[in-house]
């Protein structure tokens, strides 16, 4: 690698970092300033005396200054300490580490779905050959993007898991436990990139270089498939960045919906219970991701273009 | 050119996208029976908002303890829920909470991100970088978790909500302008005029803010369609207007525990998100249409 | 007191008696029957509505994790059905005259599921751990405040000392905070307060795989021997083993059962219930808790509520009977009194003293100066609205308690013009709220054992949950002297003074209903049992699988 690729290359990470630092501080100070402080949220709605606040202050070092506990979190974190959660009473990479596999089998099964049904579409209603059928697919693809995600798995839970029983209602008990979420997340991609494919696909097909593949003979769905599609393919790549955030953003709701455990139930739960180091930990584990996924295709660009190297 | 939203950014993509099965040149003339429904349905939607002792003259908190969860049917046409109030009432009283949230929200986004990306597209350098970093500091976190951070602190509610998805789609909006202007400032008749010795408020006005803005108003119906379905999901999960306000996220998720003796009670109101984003959508492309068309 | 000697006494020698017998005193549940002779094999799936926080039996705060704790920790006392403390880990005990020394003798023969003996030094060990600062903070300033040491005589019998009378360290005793842990969890397990399956008891299941956010499974204890005089069998349990699912939703919870994915369930909303029995081959059954009702405390140092007029309009607003027929359906037990009516406690001459007369309501209002009314149709009193505010915390929201609280707002904004704003928010701005005492309205339930202990800390003017803010000396006086009185009989007085004076003259609260748990279960399934007295679903213990 030349010597100013590498220097873009370290610009890139060092961004990435000051990111990472800035959500870290933002998070914590969204949390010090909400109302209540951690004493009322650990005391929670049982016995309230002095005696009692005493001892949680003296617990958890609530009394030293706010700076104070503020550079000892981002010391810690820099250890790769997340803490410990108030409300569980468990180390915090404990309580994340075990809810990660729910969520990232139910994002990737989503995400694989999403990205499937939407080339199956794509691919089969582009072009001008099926207009009834690209009528009726993009219809459902409006209806479905403009639907909460929570009534397309609140439907699809009472029709087929509670009146039809086959799909059993929740948890995460192999496969059959993740049809049902994974589908009510996978739908809203998938009509999504569906639309972004298929514009892809005829911008596509109306540049030169088809032309010249069908006048050599090629047959039309080696055209769509080989050339459009790989065509239309690249724009689409750059969606990644927002799919991690609706797949976590779903997955939120999806797991509440589906009562399924996971990140998301994870992150609820703290919020609502104010459980510190547990929401720090979240908001922190996901800035990091989407920095990782972001910087990493930053690179990729760089790697593809060396036009942008120097920018 | 200038009017394409350009490349889709690592961010919300818009769902403008302009729906190719129906090329706006070749259908405009003909009638479209999809495009009157929604406008109809939004007509109504913001009559629902303004006056809704228009379309239903009870009131939307009225409990009627001896009919809880009748099921729809004459005097009650979308039935009534668990304390016996009236469901067709409380959505037609919702629309004004989605529509609030929905315009408050898309307008602090895009007023803010027009401004913050017309100042990051123009200034220097050093600036320019602090802000982009600040629009990934905040992409950085997935909307519904900023969303949720934030109403740690302020509580939750109305105001909390508006908020909570301006700034989430804040960034959005800041970073097509930013690009836009980028791409405005780069083009042959600002370096034009600057030649001549515009002075920069001027140029900023006359030749960069026109050339900038012009998408924008087709993002902001489609934008205002996300924040609606945004709201419903943050009221579903309890972060949004407090009960009994008609809200329909928030109506959902009361629902739901009812939903094998009374689906009508959550399905109605989700259904009712449904086509209100629908129709916004569909009134959205064909604007865009037009405007393409217009200055093709 | 020979009177308790003798209690102690007749418990020892009836503890195997009643053991024999107990099937007809506790009343097991109709399923028995529909499901045949108990059997001694098999697996249950039932699903509950609470995750548990913690598993250590010492942080336990959540009466609806109680039917977990028993399957694998045992106290050392119990109540039986009428509400009598009966032995279980301890054999008996006594109390001196001057009713500060309890001296216990403990049951031979029992050990914790890694092997260690339980013994009076294992007894000793739990509390002293349960003193030992930032441990158990709430454990020791309220349940343990009045005790001064713990001695272990003997390796079977311990002795508490106190610095001042207590009845209710024998409530203590009974209560999942005074389960047994055995000694080695408490110096070796690695979460401690969050509790794991490091940390044992000696109890008839043992917890051997939890699934945060999922499921807790419990295998048999084979070697389980010492099942309390309420039981309705002894030995090891009938079933191999038990799962329990979390499943937050009651509609999801129901859906599992009616669609066979799970055996059991608990928490029934009303709604629900028509989809339970219209089906036959599962049944529904229903327990009162123990404690106090839920209730709305009327906070009394600040306006409105500072009148007692205003107090009294309030609950003449609300007509319980409509609302609670409105959001239970008919399944809410109504409730008169700030203690449960399950309870031996109870002050039964409350029972239509007050409540739903619109006119009086009214008549009272306007007598106190609210008399005109603004356009909403609310009470207006020099500009203001007559507006009180109920704060709710989401994550202690039970039985659909906010949908009771809109049908209360709806009641009283319709039948006297009052403005009820009802907030539900997370437990940190709830208890802020608390703090700066900005709420006129406070609603709970608790669900002790003996509806002393949670009186003293609801009317208590140093009560821990004292939101009605009353200072009272009368109120004091007789909550000390209730705490202190040994003979039941003088004790039920005194609390019958206590609750006329708070419900009836003072009007501190409005009494709704009284909590209840519902199990709903296939008709296979045998020993569905509720915890005698609590109320609460009981431990898998009696549980077994028919045909």
């Amino acid at each position: 690698m030349s010597r100013p690729s590498v220097r873009a290359v370290a610009r890139r990470l060092g961004a990435g970092l000051v990111v990472l630092w800035v959500a870290a501080t933002a998070a914590y100070l969204a949390l010090l300033a909400a109302p209540g402080d951690t004493v009322d949220n650990i005391v929670g709605d049982g016995a309230d005396t002095p005696q009692i606040r005493a001892e949680i202050i003296a617990e958890w070092g609530l009394e030293r200054p706010a700076v104070v506990q503020y550079l000892d979190y981002l010391r810690r974190l820099g250890g790769g300490d997340l803490g410990r959660s108030y409300l569980l009473q468990r180390p915090v990479a404990e309580v994340i580490g075990e809810q990660l596999a729910p969520t990232l089998t139910l994002a990737v099964a989503a995400a694989g779905l999403g990205v499937l049904l939407a080339l199956l579409i794509a691919v089969a209603t582009a072009g001008d050959r099926r207009p009834w059928l690209r009528r009726v697919s993009s219809g459902t693809e409006l209806l479905l993007v403009s639907t909460p995600p929570f009534l397309i798995g609140l439907l699809l839970l009472s029709v087929l898991s509670f009146r039809f029983g086959l799909f059993p209602v929740s948890g995460d008990r192999g496969i059959a436990a993740l049809v049902l979420p994974a589908v009510t997340l996978a739908l809203p991609i998938a009509g999504l990139l569906a639309q972004v494919l298929r514009d892809g696909i005829d911008k596509a097909l109306d540049e030169p270089f088809v032309l010249t593949a069908r006048a050599r003979g090629v047959r039309e769905r080696t055209v769509l498939v080989r050339h459009a599609l790989r065509h239309a393919l690249l724009p689409a790549v750059t969606l990644a960045g927002w799919l991690f955030g609706i797949l976590l953003g779903g997955a939120v709701i999806v797991e509440q919906v589906f009562g399924r455990p996971g990140l998301g139930q994870v992150t609820l739960t703290a919020v609502t219970a104010r459980d510190m180091p547990v929401v720090l930990a979240v908001v922190t584990l996901s800035a990091a991701v989407y920095v990782v996924v972001n910087t990493a295709a930053d690179l990729a660009y760089l790697l593809v273009d060396p036009r942008l190297r120097r920018s | 050119m200038t009017v394409t939203v350009g490349p889709p950014l690592t961010e919300t993509p818009t769902r403008v996208l302009a729906d190719p099965s129906e090329p706006a040149v070749r259908r405009r003339s003909r009638p479209r029976p999809g495009l009157l429904a929604a406008e109809v349905y939004l007509i109504l939607l913001v009559v629902a908002a303004v006056w809704p002792a228009a379309l239903t003259p009870g009131d939307p908190l009225a409990a009627d303890p001896l009919a809880v969860l009748s099921p729809p049917g004459p005097g009650h046409w979308f039935g009534t829920d668990h304390l016996g109030r009236d469901v067709l009432t409380r959505v037609v009283h919702g629309a004004g909470h989605s529509l609030t949230i929905g315009v408050a929200a898309t307008a602090l986004a895009v007023v803010g991100g027009v401004l913050l990306g017309l100042l990051a597209g123009l200034t220097h350098r050093v600036a320019d970088e602090a802000l982009s970093r600040t629009f990934d500091a905040l992409s950085a976190f997935p909307m519904l978790l900023l969303a949720l951070l934030f109403i740690t602190i302020a509580g939750p509610g109305t105001a909390s909500l508006i908020v909570a998805i301006g700034i989430a789609t804040l960034p959005h909006h800041a970073r097509v302008v930013r690009g836009q202007t980028l791409v405005v400032r780069g083009s042959g008749y600002v370096e034009q005029a600057i030649t001549f010795g515009q002075s920069r408020p001027r140029l900023v006005l006359r030749h960069v803010l026109p050339n900038v803005v012009g998408p924008v108003p087709v993002l902001a119906v489609i934008g205002l369609g996300e924040a609606i379905l945004a709201a419903a999901g943050l009221s579903f999960l309890g972060m949004g207007p407090q009960p009994p306000s008609p809200e329909w996220g928030a109506m959902l998720s009361e629902g739901r525990n009812y939903l094998q003796v009374a689906w009508w009670i959550s399905i109605l109101p989700g259904l009712a998100v449904t086509a209100t984003v629908v129709s916004l959508t569909v009134v959205g492309r064909h604007w865009q249409a037009r405007f393409d068309g217009r200055w093709r | 007191m020979p009177a308790n000697r003798l209690r102690t006494l007749a418990a020892a020698a009836l503890a195997p008696l009643l053991a024999v017998v107990a099937g007809c005193s506790t009343g097991a549940a109709p399923a028995a029957e529909a499901a045949g002779q108990p059997r001694s094999d098999g697996t249950l799936t039932w699903a509950v509505e609470t995750e548990p926080v913690t598993l250590n039996p010492h942080q336990y705060a959540q009466a609806k994790a109680r039917l977990l704790v028993w399957n694998t920790f045992e106290s050392l006392l119990t109540y039986d059905q009428q509400g009598k403390l009966v032995p279980w880990l301890a054999t008996g005990w006594t109390v001196t005259p001057d009713g500060l020394s309890y001296t216990l003798t403990l049951r031979d023969r029992v050990t914790f599921s890694d092997g260690t003996p339980f013994d009076s030094a294992a007894v000793k060990a739990n509390i002293d751990k349960l003193r030992e600062p930032g441990y158990a903070p709430a454990v020791a300033a309220v349940q343990l405040r009045n005790l001064k040491a713990v001695e272990a005589a003997d390796p079977r019998t311990v002795r508490l000392l106190l610095s001042a009378p207590d009845v209710l360290i024998l409530d203590f005793l009974a209560s999942p905070q005074g389960a047994q842990i055995a000694p080695t969890s408490l110096k070796q397990a690695k979460n401690l307060k969050a509790g794991g399956i490091d940390v044992v008891g000696t109890g008839p299941f043992v917890l051997d795989r939890y699934v945060p956010g999922q499921e807790l499974h419990y295998r048999r204890n084979a070697r389980y021997d010492w099942a309390p005089p309420t039981a309705t069998h002894t030995g090891p349990a009938h079933l191999d083993g038990i799962t329990y699912r979390f499943l937050k939703e009651s509609a999801v919870r129901v859906g599992a059962l009616t669609s066979r994915q799970v055996q059991l369930i608990e928490g029934v909303p009303a709604t629900d219930q028509p989809l339970i029995s219209g089906d036959r081959t599962l049944r529904l059954s229903r327990e009162l808790n123990s404690g106090s009702a839920y209730s709305y405390y009327f906070n009394t140092s600040r306006a409105p509520f500072d009148d007692l007029r205003i107090r009294q309009a309030f609950r003449e607003a609300v007509d319980v009977d409509t609302v609670l027929k409105s959001v239970y359906r008919d399944t809410a037990t109504r409730a008169w009194s700030v203690i449960s009516p399950s309870s031996p406690l109870y002050d039964k001459r409350l029972e239509d003293r007050y409540s739903g007369d619109t006119a009086k309501a009214n008549s009272l209002l306007d007598q106190a100066g609210w008399a005109s009314r603004d356009n909403d149709g609310y009470r207006v009193k020099a500009g203001k609205r007559l507006t009180v505010r109920l704060v709710q915390s989401a994550p202690f929201v039970r039985d659909r308690r906010d949908v009771l609280a809109q049908a209360v707002q709806a009641a009283v904004k319709q039948s006297a013009g009052i403005d009820l704003k009802v907030s539900l928010v997370d437990q940190g701005t709830a208890t802020d709220a608390f703090q700066r005492n900005e709420y006129e309205v406070f609603d709970n339930s608790r669900a002790d054992t003996d509806a002393g202990a949670a009186l003293n800390l609801l009317l208590h003017s140093k009560g821990g949950i004292n939101r009605t803010h009353v200072d009272d000396p009368r109120i004091d006086q007789l909550l000390e002297a209730g705490q202190a009185a040994a003979d039941p009989t003088k004790r039920a007085g005194i609390y019958a003074d206590l609750q006329q004076q708070v419900v009836a003259e003072q009007a501190l609260l409005l009494p709704l209903y009284a909590p209840a748990d519902q199990i709903a279960a296939s008709t296979g399934v045998g020993g569905v049992r509720f915890e005698p007295t609590a109320g609460v679903p009981a431990s898998a213990y009696d549980l077994w699988i028919g045909k």
